[in-house]
């Protein structure tokens, strides 16, 4: 898997230097070892900061709608399969044009020391949407199967009040730092609806109340749109097990609508769709 | 002559503490953390050795995440009435256990709460909470105190401190506070002949912190800046998690009958931090945001305060989910100022 560095350094080393590309973002060498972190670099000498190993763990198709970024013109983004899948749900979502960005696809055999819990359920190994692809995935794609949502089911098991005591415990710990929102490339809104204070829809305070409107209404806001790629449970500074919220969204919305986030740029999302033939009626009994 | 304190000793004083209606506040496990708690039991306590330093700071109980100022509610006239919390009923408090770089914090968070308004709901705190440090024996990979000023074994802001000797603890009554709180359970406390030898990591500077301001002072514009910043999030997970910041937003929550004003942590990473009505945002990049984090500690501080507004504690390096580094940066600017 490491063996495709050099190929994604001349890659772009030659974007940049013949002005295909004003910045390419990718993974850097961290100062803490074990450790990348997100780079964007605006020239090719600088395409030697690039790095490409298991511990590539950022999904930085987060960096497409920061302005600080595109603001330069058209970027480079290197990616996984998992960070792709967020690449899709953005053109889907018309918040990149597709012409502005070129998709450097990562062949991935899994990342995280120990390989992450997600990475054993992909099948995206080789990222399905890119302009480029680089190295060879040897890791098998799993389909996914019950496998992935046994966590959930374990949650889903509990009887309501043991489910209630569960979340509050969980949420007791929350900061409303909202790294889980800044990380994660599809939670792209200028004005987040926490932020709206005319009126104030959901509270900003880190109190029981507030916690858990902010952790719920993320993960509803996110049902059919998040491709699971687990940045905002990394980034979660108090260890809150957010992809169960979003694993249990995406469960639903399989069974319910037949869609997988952040396979087909041509689909329209789940959410935004109604078929009048198709489409379960039960919101109504 | 010293005075000691076993190691059993020490849970045994969490458990007089506890008895005696006071809080304890002590390094203990929260899901696969170790995180400074209100302990209910000195079970729950840590044993020093099981960690270097707790996931966030003990600020939270000198100046809680979200706290009410002020209830205001209508009477059957439509006449608004106020009422201030009672903040003689808070409990007292001993943070029992905590490192030395946490309890530096105190002084430094001093200025400011005491600076054009002096805040009754932090220094009441402040006065009903004792402060017994331990000394660090290890150092984390991100660890600078000693860069910054301070050391493994600072006494700044602690009110006991305790050095690691073998299976127990050297104690150092560093004020009168702490000198009660040992008379209170003297029992606990053996006094011997000679000190025992203790144990205190050794962590060389990194870098030369004089160098940062004056670098600071003259390159407000500075490529430097745009060079970091272009990777954060604006996140709030570095400035809730650090000792030393206090930035805290003031919202009213309440129907047509009352509600209560409160204030709550703010981050100046966050894109509205510094929105005007009028919709104007002078902060309205990334870069300015990451600017300004590091100016007000490494400068703006000094210049009101003359105190820096950093303890070294490294949890903003580690903390960060895109991998920003403080201590990187200041390294960066020490070098470039030399």
């Amino acid at each position: 898997m490491a063996e495709a560095v050099e190929e994604l350094r001349s890659l772009a080393r030659e974007l940049l230097a013949s002005g295909a590309v004003k910045a390419v973002v990718g993974y850097g060498q961290a100062l803490l070892p074990n450790k990348t972190m997100p780079v964007v670099i605006t020239s090719p000498d600088q395409a030697d900061q690039l790095v490409w190993n298991k511990f590539c763990l950022n999904n930085l198709a987060v960096y497409l709608t920061r302005s600080e970024v595109t603001k330069r013109g058209k970027v480079a983004v290197v990616v996984k399969g998992c960070d792709a899948k967020a690449v899709c749900g953005l053109l889907q979502e018309a918040q990149v044009a597709r012409e502005n960005v070129v998709i450097i696809g990562m062949a991935c055999d899994g990342v995280g020391e120990p390989t992450l819990e997600s990475c054993k359920f992909c099948d995206v190994h080789t990222p399905k949407l890119q302009d480029k692809l680089l190295g060879k995935a040897t890791a098998a794609d799993v389909s996914p199967t019950d496998g992935c949502f046994a966590d959930v089911a374990k949650i889903e098991a509990m009887p309501v009040n043991q489910r209630w005591q569960f979340w509050q415990e969980q949420f007791d710990r929350c900061i409303k730092c909202y790294a889980c929102r800044q990380v994660c490339p599809l939670c792209y809104c200028k004005r987040c609806v926490v932020e709206k204070n005319q009126p104030q829809w959901v509270p900003s305070s880190a109190h029981q109340v507030g916690n858990f409107a902010w952790n719920v209404i993320r993960a509803m806001h996110l049902a059919g749109r998040c491709v699971g790629c687990g940045a905002c449970e990394r980034a979660c500074p108090q260890s809150l097990p957010l992809m169960l919220l979003n694993k249990k969204m995406a469960k639903e919305v399989a069974a319910q609508f037949k869609y997988r986030a952040g396979y087909d740029p041509a689909l329209a999302p789940a959410v935004k769709t109604f078929d009048a033939q198709g489409d379960h009626d039960d919101l109504f009994r | 002559m010293a005075t000691t304190i076993t190691r059993e000793n020490l849970t045994r004083l969490a458990e007089q503490l506890l008895a005696a209606g006071q809080r304890v506040i002590a390094p203990a496990k929260a899901a696969d953390m170790v995180v400074y708690k209100a302990i209910g039991s000195a079970q729950e306590m840590l044993p020093e050795a099981d960690y270097i330093l707790p996931e966030a700071s003990f600020k939270e109980f000198l100046f809680p995440r979200t706290e009410c100022v002020l209830r205001y509610c209508y009477d059957e006239y439509g006449k608004a009435k106020t009422e201030s919390p009672d903040l003689d009923i808070l409990p007292t408090q001993v943070v029992l256990g905590c490192r030395p770089c946490d309890a530096a914090s105190l002084p430094m968070l001093d200025k400011v709460f005491g600076w054009d308004y002096v805040d009754p709901f932090y220094f009441k705190r402040r006065e009903k909470t004792t402060v017994v440090s331990i000394a660090c024996s290890r150092h984390g990979e991100r660890c600078y105190c000693t860069s910054v000023g301070l050391a493994p074994d600072a006494t700044a802001g602690s009110d006991v401190l305790l050095k690691k000797a073998g299976d127990r603890y050297v104690v150092e009554a560093v004020t009168d506070k702490g000198k009660a709180l040992i008379e209170k359970s003297a029992s606990l406390f053996e006094k011997t002949d000679s000190a025992p030898k203790t144990e205190v990591t050794e962590l060389k500077p990194a870098f030369d912190v004089e160098k940062v301001k004056p670098w600071l002072d003259a390159h407000f514009e500075d490529a430097l800046w745009q060079e970091i910043a272009a990777r954060c999030m604006g996140c709030g997970t570095c400035a809730f998690g650090c000792p030393t910041c206090h930035c805290f937003d003031i919202v009213d929550e309440g129907d047509l009958k009352g509600g209560c004003r409160l204030k709550n942590w703010d981050t100046c990473g966050s894109a509205l931090f510094t929105v005007h009505g009028s919709g104007h945002n002078p902060r309205s990049s990334q870069e300015q945001r990451y600017r300004q984090r590091v100016m007000h500690k490494f400068k703006y501080y000094l210049d009101k305060f003359e105190t820096r507004a950093c303890v070294g504690c490294g949890r903003c390096s580690l903390r960060c989910p895109v991998g920003l580094d403080l201590f990187d940066v200041l390294q960066t600017i020490a070098q470039r100022q030399a």
